[in-house]
């Protein structure tokens, strides 16, 4: 494998909570090639965007990280702040979910566009305004010309979406954070910004993090996919292996809650016993314990490391699955 | 008979600009006693407006909605007519419609009928009710706020089901859940609905979860209704260009890489709606009569209805122009204009530049 773009080892993320701090991220590893998609799956409170926003300093007020988190050469968990400021928005670039909260509403799509092309690449502000309609044009805004003078409430969320990645992409960057970027869009428009990602990529050998709960959406793009429990990843493989042949239990119980669009219409879905734990009330052992039919004695003790099992990484050593 | 009828609904709202916003245009739909209709369409298209105004939320300004074979009044300041208690809503999001600052005892209570045997036949009910949707007696002492998402979602069909309806209205149930959550509370509204011979009208934008909920779907673009049909046969031969990009749009979750299709350009203003067909600007199969005349819903093999000009093949057939776009590091030469295409925007369209 050729050098990895971001490896992260070893992060623990803490968050202050009222009886407190809790640990949200307990202790994670993996590493992000350069031009893959790599996806961050998982239900809400797996820790999987505190992950990530640990690495880019954006974590709650009180929030502390530890670990390694490598990129181009420097450890972003060890970057001061004006240091780190230069890496967020340049090299690495992110986009959230609600592309209705992440623009500012009073500002044209020019000036938002424009700022850090002239903070991070220190452009004039007329080479800025050529290069914002560029990179319109780069994610199919239709018109760019007119764009750049219209504001945020004049696009469909879709479009306000696309403007958010422009927006990501303007410092060039090798990395995209895009956290559930196509949650708050209709099915329709979710396909358009699936393709715009996967072209990016290949255009320009973009580096993704995608990190959604919708392993429909992972399946349709991401080339590994980590599936986080409780803060901790519990399995981590090649798409298709981790689609089609999930080993570890909670990936399969995932799997088998969602609606198949190819299966019988009878199929009934399979929800999973019992609901993710609070941070701070993670069981002790496998996090995943009192939910899975496979348990043993030892799964209640002990915390299963990430250990290689073949193509994959995977946390059971009691493995049921195991073809 | 059927338990909702809504005929002809027409629900119009007024812009402040002055100008009227058809939100629903001459929808009709039925739902019987123990079945599942779903109502799908994208944001915009209507679907949460016929909502309200099945359950007299909003006053439709054309057509009659009838429950139980009596006409549903939109809701005013006196209390509803004791008939139409057997009529229920629940909303979307359960941290919304649940009160933060109540015993969830307490709001289940208050849906009971007035009659009920006193204090601790009450109390037995609520118990009852709570066990009903997979949740303990014990849990009616607690507040809103010790519940994850799913749980609070079925305290909020619980206390719907303490009216002891016939049918039940759910604007988007499903939407603000996890995985997990989502299965549970799917599977939970199949098992209502047969145990209590309950209608159910399923309104959701997701096509996927709906097709293994709902015995028949309507399909909703711009204010109309285009397709009707059982669940099953929809989803494999979908007669309407629309149902058919809906489909085509759902991520599957197979790991094969296949990306799903975008459908170009985006939900015209319901203000605005184009001429003819409201769908033939989007629709890759229009030809020159879907501009100039406005398809009505019409019979299509059984049980079966469809708003489109197209001729049918005599028997339903599974669409065919659907490809497989694999996501490749290869890069292709793609001009501009079809990538746009791909990628779900008009490249002629002026872009919400109003």
């Amino acid at each position: 494998m050729s050098a990895a773009l971001l490896e992260v080892e070893g992060l623990r993320v803490r968050l202050p909570a009222r009886d407190g701090p809790v640990t949200v991220v307990d202790g994670v590893d993996y590493a992000v090639q350069p031009a893959e998609v790599f996806g961050v799956a998982g239900e809400s409170g797996s820790g999987k965007t505190m992950s990530v926003l640990a690495l880019l300093g954006l974590l709650p007020p009180g929030g502390a990280a530890d670990g390694h988190a490598l990129f181009a050469g420097r450890d972003l968990l060890r970057l001061r702040r004006s240091e780190l400021r230069a890496v967020c928005g340049k090299e690495i670039g992110i986009v959230f979910q609600d592309p209705m909260t992440s623009l500012h509403p009073m500002l044209s799509i020019g000036q938002q566009l424009g700022e850090p092309l002239r903070i991070h690449l220190g452009l004039s502000r007329s080479a800025a305004r050529r290069q914002a309609a560029e990179l319109l044009e780069a994610v199919r805004i239709p018109d760019p010309e007119s764009a750049l003078r219209a504001f945020p409430h004049q696009f469909s969320g879709g479009m306000r979406q696309r403007v958010a990645i422009a927006i990501a992409l303007a410092g060039n960057p090798s990395l995209l954070i895009a956290d559930e970027p196509t949650t708050a869009l209709d099915v329709t428009v979710q396909a358009g910004i699936i393709r715009l990602l996967d072209r990016l990529r290949r255009e320009r050998g973009l580096s993704v993090i995608l990190i959604t709960h919708d392993l429909g959406v992972m399946s349709s793009i991401a080339d590994r996919i980590a599936v986080f429990y409780a803060g901790r990843v519990v399995e981590l493989a090649e798409r298709e292996s981790l689609v089609t042949e999930p080993r570890h239990p909670y990936t399969r119980a995932l799997l088998d809650s969602l609606p198949h669009p190819e299966a019988p219409a009878d199929t009934p879905l399979v929800p999973i016993h019992g609901m993710p734990p609070a941070a701070g009330a993670v069981p002790t052992g496998c996090a995943f314990h009192p939910r899975c039919a496979f348990a043993v004695a030892s799964c209640t003790t002990e915390v299963p490391p990430l250990v290689r099992e073949g193509d994959r990484l995977l946390a059971c050593p009691v493995d049921p699955l195991r073809a | 008979m059927s338990v909702l009828e809504l005929e002809e609904i027409d629900v119009t709202y007024e812009r402040r600009d002055r100008v009227s916003l058809k939100a629903v245009v001459g929808a009709s739909l039925s739902v019987e006693r123990g079945q599942i209709v779903g109502l799908v369409g994208e944001s915009g298209c209507g679907k949460s407006s016929l909502a309200r105004a099945a359950v007299g939320l909003v006053a439709p300004t054309a057509g009659h909605v009838r429950f139980e074979g009596r006409d549903v009044a939109a809701l005013t300041r006196r209390a509803r007519p004791k008939a139409l208690t057997r009529l229920q809503l629940v909303f979307q999001n359960p941290y919304s419609s649940l009160n933060p600052r109540r015993k969830i005892g307490d709001q289940i209570a208050d849906g009971l009928p007035g009659d009920a045997s006193g204090r601790s036949g009450r109390t037995r009910r609520v118990g009852e009710l709570l066990e009903r949707v997979g949740l303990s007696a014990g849990a009616a002492q607690r507040f809103p706020s010790q519940f994850s998402g799913g749980q609070r979602q079925r305290i909020a069909i619980a206390r719907a089901l303490a009216a002891d309806p016939s049918l039940i209205v759910l604007d988007e149930p499903l939407a603000s859940l996890d995985a997990s959550a989502q299965a549970q509370v799917a599977n939970l509204l199949v098992q209502l609905s047969r145990e209590l011979s309950l209608g159910l009208l399923l309104i959701s934008h997701d096509l996927a979860i709906v097709r293994h909920t709902a015995d028949v779907v309507s399909v909703m673009y711009l204010g109309r209704i285009v397709e009707t049909g059982p669940t099953r046969e929809v989803w494999s031969a979908p007669l309407h260009p629309y149902t058919e990009a809906l489909i085509a749009a759902v991520p599957r979750p197979d790991g094969s890489g296949t990306m799903p299709d975008a459908l170009p350009g985006e939900v015209p203003d319901p203000a605005r709606p184009p001429t003819g067909c409201r769908f033939h600007p989007r629709c890759p199969h229009r030809f020159s009569r879907c501009p100039e005349e406005e398809p009505v819903l019409e019979a299509a093999f059984t049980e079966r209805t469809v708003a489109c000009w197209l001729p049918r093949d005599p028997v339903p057939t599974p669409p065919s122009r659907r490809t497989a776009h694999t996501s490749s590091t290869t890069a292709t030469n793609d001009s501009s204009a079809s990538t746009s295409q791909e990628e779900g925007v008009m490249p002629t369209h002026k872009g919400g530049t109003a």
